[in-house]
């Protein structure tokens, strides 16, 4: 193995991103949407 | 009717959601099938298998779930009588309360080896087991499968008893105080913990730059980053991608769906499924693929790592990760981290596991939640005695294949074509749609519909073929294995029809008040 080729690093990175950025946007919208269970 | 529990808040029930989907598989199962399936082209079917499997039965089961709890049924007979009004729905669900139940067997047991473990690093009792072979024999005389540091399986024993004790205090204390309440703190805490064990991995380096120069992090990265492209070509690595993201999600074993069923009927399921969906990925893809098979390439080389990686995941968790602990600085309380976050991650999963059959004898049986947690506590307390004692003789892995892996896929089939094309995919879709906080893309109409129903039939055909058929048959198993297994066979027989006997039961005592009581 020669080290992290170019493409690994740009899978990875890809990876991290695509789930990274859904897990943030979720919680930000979970935490930030008003409309909890006390006031359904 | 009486009033159900409900969730205290919604970031609550998020993170117990996402607690029940994150398991032991997604810190020790993943790296490994990432490593032995393609590297970094893993990540393409992955992916697809996520949004044309895992997201669309995500959003199924959570609506499946809120549609039952509505007719206060907490567990899949009740859920699938309510959406087709046969009498063979009720006794389909019968799959789904038998899998949960039968994985809670065994799976409180291998969390109480990772508490057993988080003490055995703090107290560094298996310091000085620094070989594979002295590690692995200190594992297996603990698991009472063979000869080695524990004359006995009693530790093993104690263990277990302390991880039953706390999974049913959790239980007895109810969703809000109890469940709840635990992912709320354990949550946090495991996320807090794999970040510490992966920085600190990050900066191993090259442990031995002198001698073995390739031995490093970054090689480590590679080994699952890298791509190889014309592994894409054999159908294995698709069939082994979808594999690994259903199970990472706990789909087709009637826990989302209890969970589920204690929101109000308009409350958002849409953008809550998803968070779990993702809040799972990230301590899968990025924390889970960020410790064990890099620090494993860091100081045991590529090749060796590759023999660790198919001999399968607790020998990564539990011989290979012990012995790198013991040469690191501290390696005491990396240890204890590691063990304990293995420990919050099963115990998050496990208390999911009997919430189904809680509901099931409360609801159907209108009996007290503590007398209902005491009922199936005794009984997973008995049952685990089988797994404890004839584990050797391939007791667990024959419940975990028939009921935690080819059973899952079963249930979760079935629950699609209930939703899609019994129930009819345009009262589904409307359900998943109710209340929500995002707007589900019309695509996923479609992939219910369609795709992912003719995706889970081609992984349970393939698994039939190539699996099922030679487990049912036996032909690889240890002749001297054989009287257990059948014994185990058994032992599900037995439960499935007693659980088959409390359907048929409960419904004839409890005739279902929905019908001509709720309309929808």
């Amino acid at each position: 193995m020669n080290g992290l080729q170019i493409e690994g690093v740009i899978f990875m990175i890809i990876a991290w991103t695509i789930v990274g950025s859904l897990t943030f946007y979720c919680l930000f919208k979970v935490l930030t949407i008003k409309k909890n269970a006390e006031e359904e | 009717m009486t009033q159900r529990e409900q969730w205290g808040t919604r970031i609550g029930l998020v993170l117990a959601m996402a607690g029940n989907a994150v398991g032991l598989g997604n810190f020790i199962r993943f790296p490994v099938q990432a490593a032995q399936n393609g590297g970094g082209a893993f990540m393409i079917p992955y992916f697809i298998a996520f949004i044309l499997l895992a997201i669309p039965l995500m959003w199924v089961e959570w609506a499946i779930g809120r549609n039952g709890g509505k007719y206060s049924h907490g567990s899949l007979p009740g859920m699938f009588d309510v959406m087709w009004r046969n009498p063979i729905a009720k006794y389909l669900g019968v799959i789904g309360l038998f899998i949960s139940t039968i994985i809670m067997i065994y799976y409180c047991y291998i969390e109480s080896w990772t508490l057993g473990f988080s003490f055995f690093s703090l107290t560094k009792m298996y310091f000085g087991e620094t070989t594979f072979e002295s590690m692995g024999s200190f594992l297996r005389s603990y698991q009472g499968a063979g000869e080695g540091f524990f004359s006995n399986i009693w530790t093993a024993y104690v263990f277990l008893l302390i991880t039953l004790a706390i999974n049913f205090y959790v239980l007895k204390r109810g969703l809000s105080k109890g469940i709840e309440l635990l992912a709320k703190i354990a949550l946090p805490a495991l996320f807090v913990f794999g970040i510490i064990l992966a920085i600190r991995v990050l900066f191993i380096g090259t442990p031995d730059p002198v001698n073995k120069p390739d031995w490093n992090v970054e090689n480590g990265f590679a080994f699952i980053w890298n791509p190889n492209f014309a592994a894409l070509s054999d159908s294995k690595i698709w069939l082994a991608a979808a594999g690994q993201v259903f199970f990472t999600l706990s789909v087709g074993m009637g826990t989302l769906q209890a969970y589920a069923s204690y929101l109000k009927a308009k409350s958002d399921i849409a953008l809550s499924g998803l968070a779990t969906a993702s809040l799972n990925e990230f301590a899968e893809v990025i924390i889970g693929g960020s410790i064990a098979i890099p620090v494993a390439v860091a100081f045991f080389g590529l090749t060796t790592t590759t023999e660790i990686a198919q001999g399968g995941a607790f020998n990564l968790g539990f011989v290979s990760m012990p012995i790198i602990f013991q040469k690191i600085p501290f390696g005491e309380y990396f240890g204890f981290i590691w063990f304990f976050l293995l420990f919050i991650a099963g115990i998050t999963s496990s208390v999911a596991m009997v919430q189904p059959l809680i509901s099931f004898l409360k609801e159907q049986f209108k009996i007290s939640h503590n007398r209902a947690t005491t009922i199936i506590g005794t009984f997973i307390f008995i049952s685990t005695h089988f797994i404890v004692f004839f584990f050797k003789f391939g007791f667990l892995d024959e419940l975990d294949y028939w009921a935690g892996t080819f059973g899952l896929v079963v249930v979760a089939l079935i629950e699609v074509i209930i939703f899609a094309w019994i129930w009819g995919i345009d009262k589904g879709w409307a359900e998943i749609n109710r209340g929500a906080d995002i707007k589900v893309p019309k695509i996923f109409y479609y992939i219910i519909k369609y795709v992912t129903p003719v995706y889970l039939l081609f992984i349970l055909i393939n698994w039939t073929i190539q699996e099922a058929i030679p487990t049912f048959l036996m032909t690889k198993a240890n002749p001297e294995n054989i009287p257990y297994l059948w014994g185990a066979r058994i032992f599900m027989l037995i439960i499935f029809a007693g659980l088959c006997f409390l359907v048929y039961y409960g419904w004839k005592r409890n005739k279902p008040q929905y019908n001509g009581i709720i309309k929808e």
